[in-house]
């Protein structure tokens, strides 16, 4: 039987438990801080596992809609068709790549349009996609909180994960 | 150079260079105990260096504990604060330094003591200030990362809040016009100049570091740019004013020392107040949030803070540097920090991407507010 990755991951986070962090001086404050943080990445890392590829897809999945919309509304001068253009070859590139890459790639052709609309895109393009990329910030930020929920930072999120 | 204070535009374009270093080793405590030897020959001969100990805590700059004991045979611990090559943050030592005399006698803090600004004995810029007494937390509060949702307890709270607000007050009528402050410069060409520096400092990290491109930071920044406030009172600004970033004694309760000036400067003090407000610096128990688990709510703050310090509150003002602070927050987390973990130029990597995962708190709390449109 060849080890899983949560094989490792669990008998990693076993080890700086049992073996590692007892072993260190009490008052090696970093040392032993770092050593906690580390279980913590391992235990949340092994917990997030198996449902990464997924999440990944939707990042991805979710700014090409994003991008695909604001490609549709923005309108301008010359600035704005430019950065339309290269977000609309940013947007084609991406489906050759890793789902990272594709949110990447996406994320940036968002940006050039958005500093292109604000020098010469249509006042009334400019708000409606203002509002579409708050909306879609919303949500990814539910998202995102949600899949770091097990940090435990963000109280407000496991309250609501927990209602 | 940008248009921000001279010292920090100087420091920005330096960093620059640093950018393609390979990655940082940190230091090892013989290695820093050698350091000092060398650093204080000249300073104090004959002085002896035990105790050298790397300290926990913070986010930012690499701390080691250590005795000097003269030749008259006082000893005294002593902090050494040194930058590591890259951080959460972009600070200068010498201001940090400035600031920390400045208000000695004024808040209570550490007393400075030594610095080597450029690095010409440490590997980085640092700087030694004595050791203070105290905690962060109470000590029968476990939490893994210190300042973030630090639970103070019942007593404690009663026991620092008025000390809490005291602080904060005199900081912000601190007469900084008559202090030595030569590293800092006043924004007084025009109202909007303060914000704008401000801005304007963090829009180029922002820039130089970047490691993805956010919509909603994009249009937080637009937001920023447009909108900057008049500032009416310009005034000493901490900068990172939380629970969290003071001791005190675990049983009076006194504060024994205000921590973490190094993003200090001044400008409009309506930053202090949207930082120590966040919720991510706060606590929420049965239902109830705290501010740095201190003041139930906004108005609770709001309201005690101007009967104590006599300064006005500006709502509309109040809105703007929420947006500024969380688009600071995940500039500070997710980007610097990110772009330090990912270069290895960081003695804790493993903290910086631990904090990073703070960023969509952030990004939520700049969608809403941003959502509200233009300044309440």
């Amino acid at each position: 039987m060849n080890p899983s990755v949560p094989d490792r991951l669990t008998s990693a986070i076993r080890a700086l438990n049992f073996v590692v962090l007892p072993a260190l001086p009490s008052d090696a404050s970093l040392a032993r801080e770092q050593t906690q943080l580390v279980i913590g990445h391992l235990q949340i890392t092994l917990a997030q596992y198996a449902s990464a590829p997924d999440f990944e897809t939707q990042e991805a999945d979710d700014f090409r809609d994003l991008l695909t919309s604001v490609i549709q509304l923005a309108k301008g001068g010359s600035v704005t068709a430019a950065a339309t253009s290269e977000a609309e070859k940013l947007l084609a590139e991406s489906l050759k790549q890793s789902a990272l890459q594709q949110t990447a790639s996406l994320q940036k052709g968002l940006d050039g349009l958005l500093v292109a609309l604000l020098v010469d895109g249509n006042e009334e393009s400019y708000s409606h996609i203002r509002q579409i990329v708050i909306e879609q910030a919303t949500h990814r930020a539910d998202v995102d909180r949600r899949w770091f929920s097990l940090m435990g930072f963000d109280p407000e999120i496991r309250e609501i994960m927990n209602a | 150079m940008i248009d921000t204070e001279p010292h920090l535009a100087e420091m920005l374009e330096n960093r620059k260079g640093r950018r393609s270093l390979p990655p940082y080793i940190p230091q090892e405590d013989g290695a820093i105990r050698d350091l000092l030897i060398t650093f204080f020959a000249d300073k104090l001969p004959g002085a002896a260096i035990s105790g050298v100990s790397r300290m926990g805590g913070g986010a930012s700059k690499e701390q080691f504990v250590f005795t000097l004991t003269q030749t008259s045979g006082q000893a005294d611990r002593f902090v050494l604060r040194m930058d590591p090559l890259e951080a959460i943050t972009e600070t200068s030592r010498k201001r940090e330094f400035e600031v920390l005399e400045a208000f000695e006698g004024i808040v209570p803090v550490p007393r400075p003591a030594w610095m080597d600004a450029d690095g010409s004995i440490f590997p980085r810029p640092a700087m030694i200030m004595e050791m203070v007494r105290g905690t962060t937390k109470p000590s029968d509060i476990d939490l893994s990362v210190t300042g973030i949702g630090t639970v103070l307890g019942g007593r404690l709270r009663k026991l620092i809040r008025p000390q809490y607000l005291e602080m904060l007050a005199k900081i912000h009528n601190f007469d900084w016009a008559n202090a030595n402050l030569p590293s800092f410069a006043a924004p007084l060409a025009d109202p909007k100049q303060a914000t704008r520096w401000l801005i304007n400092f963090w829009k180029e990290l922002l820039n130089q570091d970047v490691v993805a491109y956010e919509p909603i930071i994009r249009l937080a920044t637009q937001y920023l740019e447009a909108n900057i406030p008049d500032c009416d009172k310009v005034a000493f600004v901490h900068g990172d004013f939380r629970t969290g970033n003071y001791l005190f004694d675990e049983h009076t309760g006194n504060i024994t020392a205000i921590l973490d000036w190094e993003m200090s400067y001044i400008g409009d003090y309506h930053a202090d107040f949207a930082w120590l407000l966040a919720p991510v610096f706060g606590t929420k128990i049965n239902g109830v949030f705290r501010a740095s688990d201190i003041f139930e709510g906004e108005e609770d703050f709001i309201t005690s803070y101007e009967a104590v310090s006599g300064n006005v509150i500006d709502r509309n003002k109040l809105h703007y540097f929420k947006i500024f602070n969380y688009w600071k927050s995940y500039i500070l987390v997710s980007v610097l920090g990110m772009r330090a973990a990912n270069a290895q130029h960081n003695h804790q990597d493993v903290l910086l991407t631990f904090l990073a995962a703070t960023g969509p708190m952030h990004l939520a709390e700049l969608a809403n507010l941003l959502s509200m449109g233009e300044v309440q």
